[in-house]
């Protein structure tokens, strides 16, 4: 499923006389199947950009497309955009609820929205709502949770005896249990102790080889270097740079965007600089570069 | 009284039977920089609860800055120390940017004139100045993050708490914040800050760490002393800095990297010689 953002901007309240655009013309593509990084420093819209992939924000100009749903509040553009759809999909795009069980939406700190008695209960409220039966909602949530790494043991615990880390797979299966083909997620690994975060990508990278378009919003660049295969940059508002983790990391253009350099690429950048004798150029990872300075 | 915070036989359960604070105890030098660092669940947070008085202990004592953590003295001890919490959503109170950064001095009966220079100086110092007027649901994330710590800093507490406090934070915002605190720290150097980060890069600067684990103290001391213990991090799933970890790495491959070479520079300078 294509994800297509044509030309978007977004103001939050038109009448306020010190409105901003919290997005600026940003065009982008992310294909079936990405492992995408969203990183760019607070306020540079970030979330909002997310939050118009299931039409929860819908750009004030442009649009957003992800498969056949066009996301736009300028209602021209939508009539004439709409037209272009066989007559099937013409009816479908209004069921936004169809949009938001293929994309999947995990915010930040989701685990503040548990709210069922029951683990169980609680990743069964989507697909229930999304008018699967009790006993098909029960399967899919059990797969779910499995998927997460949740055990039967949890099924009948309140999710607030759970920790932090396994609030929030909680919080994530109950995304997945709808089946999205895009998962996006805003924040996954923030207030994790480190075991917390590496389960946390371990979980998103698994439901990743399932086919799944991931998207992270981060500004955890050890995640973006260890797991992304692409990422956006924006910048007050604007899309800046399509790029891979490499590059944007040994990039010298890095720190105008205000993204922390993995710990690796600064010191590496470091000896560079410094005129260090060997070839550091291909060094990407922390046992190659102990191997080579070590030799 | 140098002591800032002094805790002895802590003790507090959740739950009948489970023991999240296990019998702590030990004190904070006024103006150190502790981090407090230890896994999800190893009490970190309680503790920090516990401190504020947001949590009554089971039994042990408290004191901040000489007074008991006790009911009677609550409101002494709002004077004394306050506590940032890492989810911005949980702590914003007012309508506006202005309100929420006000409504702490609006319960110290602070004038409004003194108020209003309060507001604008600390909303200038974590860089929300232009959005005064801004209500919570227009800001990001970090941003509401930098408005509950500018609310807490423009209280002139001598005690404050960072519970992950950052995490929420790009980079810019996150060096913006350790400079403030450092700053603040300069004009008074009995400012006690303490940091529940899981971010051993930071905990590496600090004065002093302590982990926590499994609701004791697992370690206190020197980062420099902490951090060289790898093994015995690692057992309790603890990673050490980067610089401890190349340095050890590259001692395993034979080299001598000098004990005094603290940080990515003179590492760099010595490999470059």
């Amino acid at each position: 499923m294509q994800i297509t953002c044509n030309n978007i901007s977004f103001i939050y309240d038109k009448k306020d006389p010190n409105h901003y655009d919290a997005l600026k013309d940003v065009s982008l593509e992310i294909s079936q199947g990405e492992f995408v990084a969203l990183v760019g420093k607070t306020g540079s819209g970030k979330s909002t950009l997310v939050q118009t992939f299931n039409a929860l924000i819908k750009p004030t100009s442009g649009y957003t497309k992800v498969d056949y749903f066009y996301i736009t509040s300028d209602k021209k553009l939508l009539k004439a955009k709409i037209k272009e759809l066989s007559e099937e999909e013409q009816k479908l795009n209004k069921k936004l609820f169809l949009l938001r069980k293929k994309v999947g939406l995990v915010f930040q700190f989701p685990e503040y929205q548990l709210f069922s008695e029951t683990v169980l209960k609680d990743v069964m409220f989507g697909p229930r709502n999304f008018n699967l039966s009790e006993e098909e909602a029960k399967k899919v949530s059990i797969e779910a949770l499995n998927s997460v790494g949740i055990d039967e043991s949890y099924f009948a615990k309140s999710p607030f005896e759970l920790s932090g880390g396994e609030k929030r797979r909680v919080a994530i299966a109950g995304i997945l249990a709808s089946d999205p083909d895009i998962l996006v997620l805003d924040e996954p690994t923030a207030g994790l102790d480190p075991d917390g975060k590496k389960e946390i990508m371990n979980v998103i990278k698994k439901v990743h080889e399932k086919g799944k378009t991931i998207i992270l919003v981060t500004h955890d660049m050890d995640v973006v270097m260890n797991y992304a295969k692409k990422v956006i940059v924006l910048n007050d508002s604007r899309l800046v740079k399509v790029t891979t983790p490499k590059e944007l990391f040994d990039s010298d253009d890095i720190e105008n965007y205000s993204l922390e350099i993995p710990t690796l690429y600064k010191f590496k950048k470091m000896l560079i600089k410094k005129g260090y004798k060997k070839d550091l150029t291909n060094v990407y990872d922390f046992d190659l570069l102990v191997k080579v300075l070590g030799e | 009284m140098s002591e800032a915070i002094r805790v002895e036989n802590l003790n507090f359960s959740y739950e009948k039977g489970v023991e999240t604070i296990k019998d702590i105890s030990f004190s904070v030098a006024k103006g150190e920089y502790v981090a407090l660092i230890g896994h999800n669940g190893s009490g970190k947070s309680t503790l920090s609860k516990l401190l504020c008085y947001l949590l009554p202990a089971d039994s042990g004592h408290i004191y901040i800055d000489g007074i008991e953590v006790i009911e009677k003295n609550e409101s002494k001890l709002r004077k004394k120390i306050g506590i940032v919490f890492q989810n911005p959503d949980n702590q914003f109170i007012g309508s506006t940017v202005e309100d929420d950064i006000a409504f702490g001095l609006e319960n110290r009966n602070v004038s409004r004139d003194k108020m209003v220079e309060l507001v604008h100086e600390f909303a200038q110092k974590v860089g929300m100045s232009k959005y005064l007027k801004k209500s919570p649901d227009e800001l990001s994330g970090g941003q509401k993050q930098r408005v509950a710590i500018a609310g807490i800093l423009a209280l002139g507490l001598k005690i404050i708490i960072f519970d992950e406090a950052t995490s929420m934070l790009d980079p810019e915002g996150v060096e913006d914040i350790k400079r403030l605190i450092m700053e603040m720290k300069k004009e008074d150097p009995e400012l006690t800050f303490i940091s529940i980060t899981h971010d051993i890069e930071e905990a590496y600067i600090s004065d002093r760490v302590i982990i926590l684990n499994q609701g004791n103290i697992f370690l206190d001391g020197e980062p420099n002393e902490i951090f060289k213990q790898e093994e015995l991090l690692k057992s309790i799933g603890l990673d050490i800095p980067f610089i401890m970890k190349i340095k050890s790495s590259l001692n395993k491959k034979g080299m001598q990297i000098p004990d005094e070479i603290k940080n990515m520079e003179e590492l760099s300078d010595f490999l470059c010689k």
